[in-house]
């Protein structure tokens, strides 16, 4: 796992010589889906307060229930669809391996974006107790919780380092895809910069437009 | 104006009524003048001036010419002169009168006079000589009339007035006093008092009775009278006859304590966002009811009202009662008061405002953390971060790059 991060190109060049085996990735995607559920939680738990809910238990455990299976799937679906992309990509320079590995390499890029959820988990612990709440309006409750986030110091450096552990993260996924889809170093970071490219630009956009 | 006559001559004096002449047979016949007088006004101040009026009426009611004992009679009251003889303490400003002439039978001359009651006039009744020398068949006549001085001067009373006051809007009641002997016109009260504002500042009484009082009102405004003692002086002008008169009357102390009327209670603040709703009770702990009572929010740096409450109008508020309010503001990051305005107006009709702050709460401003206060640690973290992050991928491409070299070697 050291070599993972320090050392990706001989983590993966010694993986791509074993049988494609979904054991560890899925274990990472699982971390980080339920790291993300965890923030969920703390989420819906605040926004229960302006939901229509009326004190009906069964309503109120069925929407906790849905951002669960929500949560979990959605990191799931995430890591197939962006296995996908850079395969559809990869595919445009010539490059040949299956999808099975590239799903499988993939999946260990999300090892540094579970230090990124920890992050986000711990600013949401912190944070949404001292997000003020009524029962008005769950649009002002948005405006009020970007405020919050915008206005904490802890909070901008959690995103920072969000941003920073998918940088590591894309650091990954190129020598994932060197491996994965026998390809050029140049080619695979032309593959993973289109969409990592397009999310950092969006992420640091995100981070500056709070600050301003 | 009442004015209640005091007719203080009791004297009908018969100068010459049917004198009889030691003399066998003869019979003289001579008018009847009765002296009746008036003083204006019935009691002077020291220095007042005035009016004395002296009523001479012939009392008989025949003919003008009677026959007697186969003598004719005339009975016309023929006056030389008439004069009054002032003192030491009243003095008569007139000459007197001279050649007045005849007063028919049944008919009646007033002769009026001017007089000055003197500086050092003390109080009491004091007789002026009435002086009239007759003629033809009248004799002369002595009168002494009395004329009233009486120093005491208009009391007020502040029957209500609280010993403390809050900022506050009270009701005081005074009883103007006149302890004397005739009555005063057209009383003016006049009261004033510094700091503190009174409606009205001038009230008409009218005319207060000889020893009777009239009852007036007015407002005390504290609201915005600073803390302390304060007195309030009541300058009470008035005419006793033609004479003005001013009376200055000081009040006991006023203390006045710093607390508003209208205060505010079980004040709640709520935000969404940047939205906040700032709710709570506004309570009347004064002495007299309001009106126009409206609570709204002041538009200043960071606090903008909106809708549905900018201003949340109340209404009358009655003494001892409270109502609830209700104000919606966007207000920005960092502000950590909201201004309040209340307006109304008390029982002078006087529009008063006051201010109010509500302080936003401990927990939202530790939302709201200054970013520039953390700055320096913030910048230091992430430069931290940056550095370690790039550092694993630098160290990874070298390590990327030492292999491919080693692999080429091989």
């Amino acid at each position: 796992m050291k070599d993972l991060l320090f050392n990706p190109n001989l983590f993966f060049s010694e993986k791509s010589k074993n049988e494609v085996s979904f054991k560890y990735p899925i274990l990472l995607v699982l971390i980080y889906s339920v790291i993300s559920i965890g923030s969920s939680i703390l989420m819906m738990n605040k926004m229960k307060g302006i939901l229509p809910l009326d004190g009906n238990s069964f309503i109120s455990t069925a929407v906790t229930l849905g951002s669960v299976i929500g949560g979990f799937f959605g990191a799931f679906l995430y890591w197939i669809i962006l296995a996908g992309i850079f395969y559809f990509i990869s595919f445009l320079f010539n490059s040949n391996g299956s999808f099975k590995r590239t799903l499988e390499f993939v999946g260990y890029g999300f090892a540094p974006q579970i230090l990124g959820a920890i992050a986000n988990l711990f600013v949401m612990y912190y944070l949404l107790p001292s997000v003020p709440i009524s029962s008005q309006s769950p649009q002002l409750f948005a405006e009020s919780f970007k405020q919050a986030l915008a206005n904490n110091p802890f909070s901008f450096a959690a995103e920072t380092f969000a941003i920073l552990c998918f940088l590591l993260s894309a650091n990954i996924w190129v020598f994932a895809l060197v491996h994965a889809r026998n390809m050029s170093t140049k080619n695979a970071i032309l593959t993973i910069g289109v969409p990592v490219g397009l999310t950092l630009i969006y992420q640091v956009y995100s981070l500056i437009g709070g600050l301003t | 104006m009442i004015r209640k006559t005091m007719i203080r001559s009791l004297a009908t004096l018969m100068l010459l009524t049917f004198l009889i002449i030691p003399v066998a047979g003869d019979t003289t016949v001579r008018p009847t003048v009765q002296v009746t007088c008036q003083s204006d006004p019935l009691s002077l101040f020291p220095e007042d001036n005035g009016t004395v009026t002296v009523s001479l009426k012939n009392m008989a009611t025949g003919d003008v010419y009677v026959q007697e004992d186969s003598k004719t009679f005339d009975m016309n009251a023929y006056i030389v002169s008439a004069s009054l003889i002032g003192t030491n303490e009243i003095e008569v400003t007139d000459k007197g009168y001279s050649n007045i002439g005849l007063i028919g039978p049944g008919d009646t001359l007033n002769l009026t006079f001017n007089i000055k009651a003197k500086k050092e006039a003390s109080s009491g009744i004091h007789f002026l000589n009435f002086e009239l020398i007759g003629g033809s068949d009248m004799y002369d006549l002595n009168y002494k009339i009395p004329i009233k001085i009486d120093d005491r001067n208009v009391q007020l009373v502040f029957s209500n007035l609280p010993s403390s006051m809050i900022n506050e809007i009270s009701t005081v009641t005074v009883d103007v006093i006149n302890p004397r002997s005739s009555d005063i016109n057209n009383v003016i009260l006049s009261p004033s008092c510094e700091d503190v504002l009174i409606y009205p500042s001038n009230i008409f009484v009218g005319t207060v009775p000889a020893g009777n009082n009239s009852t007036v009102e007015f407002t005390v405004n504290t609201v915005k009278s600073s803390p302390g003692n304060k007195k309030i002086k009541c300058l009470t002008s008035y005419f006793n006859g033609d004479n003005h008169h001013t009376s200055e009357t000081t009040s006991t102390n006023l203390d006045v304590i710093s607390k508003p009327t209208l205060t505010l209670t079980n004040i709640e603040v709520d935000n969404l966002g940047s939205k906040y709703t700032v709710s709570g009770e506004i309570n009347n702990i004064g002495l007299t009811d309001m009106k126009n009572v409206m609570v709204s929010l002041i538009d200043s740096k960071g606090i903008n009202s909106t809708q549905p409450y900018p201003s949340y109008f109340i209404g009358s508020l009655e003494k001892d009662d409270f109502s609830s309010f209700e104000l919606s503001a966007f207000v920005s990051p960092g502000t950590s008061e909201i201004p309040l305005l209340i307006e109304f107006r008390g029982t002078d009709n006087a529009y008063t405002s006051i201010t109010k702050s509500v302080y936003l709460n401990s927990k939202e401003s530790s939302v709201q953390t200054d970013k520039k206060a953390s700055s320096p640690l913030l910048i230091t973290i992430i430069i931290i971060m940056c550095i370690a992050v790039f550092g694993i991928i630098g160290y990874s491409w070298k390590k990327q790059k030492k292999m491919n070299k080693g692999e080429g070697e091989s």
